[in-house]
């Protein structure tokens, strides 16, 4: 018998979407100190955004896991987390920057046997100040390459002056969206709130509601750029 | 083997940075004992692991990279052992050239990576030794030998060559008013070319003559007969020193004594190393150790030198005085085609043996090619205000 809300219904398209939110941090030894504690800041004080930009579609369930990379790559929160519920906890600092590693890790992670049912495009912020010291664009074509990955919205925030911003273009694959630029505390806050809610929206904004939704994302990009803040890292 | 000591200790606080010369010679290593020396190959991972493991260090880090960047980590890799002090010394004059850096900044990037590269050989640990040695922010040595491309102090009356004129316990007279030295100094002179050789000249011509008929002898090989040590009057009493060859005050260069082990490092002709004993007018007998390398304009170039006061011989490199990186100008003479190479102890960085300033000039011969060490000729005279004072001594380099 088929009732109103039966997996028959639900196959037919009712099901709510999911919209899978991953933080990649690098959390490897040039970030210590002021970095990593900015960072955790951050991430802290930017969750009632992430919360209100999933409240703005109710529709879809915004779910939110955490990379940290350094010596190894260790998913802090593994299992997708509802938005709600979502906590952040401390993150230290120490250790090789293995991004490549982590773009594997992601690569790993992204797949639909790991995401079943109906997603939107996954929203991936890369927050790195720092050189890969692997074989990081190894990581990347491995990524690059996972279905998810290669429809995933990429978001890449460079911590500091001297960050990798070419790899981290590569990360993005978009020509026209460049990396957020963090050189201070208070830009790197500014950075991580808005690129932990903005790009949720875009991400979720219904078909045809944009042509080029990452188009619009770098626009955006560009315009938090122009307000680079005090040069201090 | 190059012992920790205190000098060198001090010299690990650089102002590269706050972290002592050591651990980050340590932290370098163990990059390269972990990733292996291939990580040099590659510049963003190189620099990337410094920044992982350095955080703090944003100024050492980026003093290093520069060294990187002119190769000195590639150039100090392909020496066979570890680095000779010389090869450092050629890196350092390397990098203040293309660099611009500062010589104190130059040196301690490059003794980071000597030390590291040094302790980085399969299976070895960094080498406490050599992180020491490392330190130093100038050529420092332990008690008898001035490093390992250099020859022992040279005081043994038998490391003397059988004509050289062994002078303790005498004193050599001060030169005569008329002396070229007594007028003006090297420096002072250089700038008048009425003038240019007054001090060592007359004496550099004479003895290139001497020399050219030393060389001119049929079996060219031969050492000329010397002349018997003029006599001199005693000396002031210097308990337990030995007797050594000092230079000679002398105008007449057959007069000047030898020093053995003057070379060219790495046999690079456009380096040199020598070294020499002074007796000072306080009756100090000084032994003086100068590295010299000129850049590839052949003009203008950079050196270091050392001293040693012979009574602390057997008190280790504690007593070894050392220079900063000092800049060094030669001159071309035309007419007689001979070099004339002017370095000055103008500072110290640490001066534990009172090595009073000299002025020191020498000549490669007389011959239009690359300074031979062997046959050439120098003379000292102390440093008097800015000016190069009175003569305290030529003599040969053999």
């Amino acid at each position: 018998m088929v009732t109103p809300n039966g997996p028959e219904l639900a196959a037919a398209g009712l099901t709510r979407r999911q919209l899978h939110f991953v933080l990649a941090v690098d959390c490897s030894g040039s970030m210590m100190g002021d970095k990593i504690a900015s960072l955790n800041y951050a991430v802290r004080s930017a969750i009632p955004a992430m919360r209100a930009a999933a409240a703005d579609n109710p529709e879809n369930d915004v779910l939110v896991r955490v990379l940290r990379f350094a010596d190894d790559v260790q998913w802090t929160v593994e299992a997708p987390v509802p938005v709600d519920q979502f906590e952040w906890s401390d993150l230290t600092a120490g250790g090789e920057t293995n991004m490549g590693a982590a773009f594997a890790a992601l690569a790993q992670a992204l797949t639909p046997e790991k995401m079943p049912g109906r997603q939107l495009p996954p929203v991936l912020v890369m927050l790195s100040d720092g050189l890969p010291t692997d074989d990081a664009e190894a990581g990347l074509a491995a990524f690059m390459k996972s279905e998810f990955g290669a429809k995933a919205i990429r978001i890449a925030v460079a911590i500091g002056s001297d960050a990798d911003k070419t790899l981290l273009q590569s990360f993005i694959g978009h020509l026209d969206m460049k990396p957020l630029q963090a050189n201070s505390a208070e830009t790197l806050v500014n950075r991580i709130k808005w690129a932990a809610s903005v790009p949720m929206k875009a991400a979720s904004a219904p078909v045809g509601a944009s042509a080029d939704p990452v188009q619009n994302l770098a626009q955006g990009v560009a315009s938090e750029n122009e307000n680079g803040g005090e040069l201090v890292w | 083997m190059v012992k920790p000591t205190k000098a060198s200790k001090s010299a690990e606080t650089s102002n590269a940075g706050t972290m002592p010369v050591s651990e980050i010679a340590g932290i370098l290593g163990r990059i390269l004992q972990r990733h292996g020396m291939a990580v040099l190959e590659d510049r963003r991972r190189t620099l990337g692991l410094l920044r992982d493991h350095a955080p703090s260090e944003t100024r050492a880090v980026r003093l290093l990279m520069s060294a990187y960047d002119m190769d000195v980590p590639k150039h100090l890799a392909a020496e066979s052992g570890a680095p000779s002090q010389f090869k450092i010394e050629q890196e350092v004059n390397s990098l203040v050239a293309d660099t611009g850096l500062q010589a104190d900044l130059a040196r301690w990037a490059v003794n980071v990576w000597s030390a590291a590269l040094s302790g980085a050989a399969p299976g070895s640990a960094v080498s406490p030794a050599v992180v020491a040695a490392a330190a130093a922010a100038a050529p420092s040595a332990d008690s008898l030998t001035w490093g390992d491309d250099a020859p022992a102090v040279q005081v043994a009356p038998t490391a003397a060559p059988p004509t050289a004129p062994t002078v303790a316990p005498s004193y050599a007279p001060p030169p005569s008013s008329a002396a070229p030295t007594g007028a003006a100094g090297v420096a002072a002179m250089a700038q008048k070319p009425m003038f240019r050789f007054a001090l060592i000249g007359a004496a550099i011509i004479v003895a290139v003559v001497g020399l050219k008929s030393y060389m001119d002898t049929p079996d060219g090989s031969t050492k000329p007969a010397s002349p018997a040590a003029p006599a001199q009057p005693a000396a002031p009493a210097q308990p337990a020193a030995p007797p050594v060859i000092v230079a000679s005050t002398s105008e007449d260069a057959n007069q000047w004594p030898e020093f053995t082990g003057a070379a060219h490092p790495n046999n690079n002709p456009n380096s040199w190393q020598f070294q020499f004993n002074l007796r000072f007018a306080d009756a100090r007998v000084m032994t003086y150790n100068v590295f010299v390398a000129m850049n590839a304009n052949g003009r203008a170039g950079s050196g270091s030198v050392r001293a040693l006061d012979i009574r602390h011989l057997n008190d280790g490199a504690d007593m070894v005085s050392s220079t900063p990186s000092l800049p060094v100008s030669r001159e071309i003479e035309s007419s007689s085609k001979v070099y004339i190479t002017h370095i000055t102890t103008t500072s110290w960085d640490k001066n534990p043996s009172r090595a009073p300033n000299v002025c020191i000039v020498f000549s490669s011969g007389n011959q239009l090619r690359p300074f031979t060490p062997d046959k050439g000729v120098f003379c000292a005279s102390e440093l008097q205000g800015n000016a190069c004072g009175e003569r305290v001594g030529c003599g040969r380099l053999q």
